[in-house]
């Protein structure tokens, strides 16, 4: 399970992502990893990793 | 036939990680393929650390969109 501040972080990001009318292509959280990976944009501009302490950050 | 991912530009392993986001152990070796890219000076603090997180995350996202223009 994802913690509490990448929870927060992934909902944070994908509401205000919808807030600038992207749509969101990927949304993946890897249990071995203990990421959650999001893929949005209309063209995949964005592609972000965030990790179990809330941080995130753009990996393109 | 296995590709050779750690050969991969960021671009393909993007359109790889969307081409297989249903097969579990291929999109993790993608995924840890780009993690070992990461530039700890990238690193964005939990949105919920800002004084204004709304206002500052959006002007990121912003920007990176019109990056991408």
């Amino acid at each position: 399970m994802p913690t509490r501040k990448q929870s927060d972080t992934a909902i944070f990001l994908c509401q205000l992502l919808s807030n600038l009318y992207q749509p969101i292509q990927i949304f993946r959280y890897d249990r071995k990893l203990k990421t959650i990976y999001i893929q949005a944009g209309s063209r995949d501009e964005i592609a972000v990793i965030i990790d179990e302490e809330g941080s995130w950050e753009f990996v393109l | 036939m296995t590709p050779n991912l750690p050969q991969m530009s960021n671009a393909e392993l993007k359109q790889y990680l969307s081409e297989h986001r249903n097969d579990e152990e291929a999109f993790r070796a993608a995924l840890e393929v780009l993690m070992s890219r990461r530039n700890p000076a990238n690193l964005q603090p939990y949105p919920f650390d800002l004084a204004n997180p709304e206002s500052e995350v959006e002007a990121i996202l912003r920007e990176k969109l019109h990056q991408n223009e």
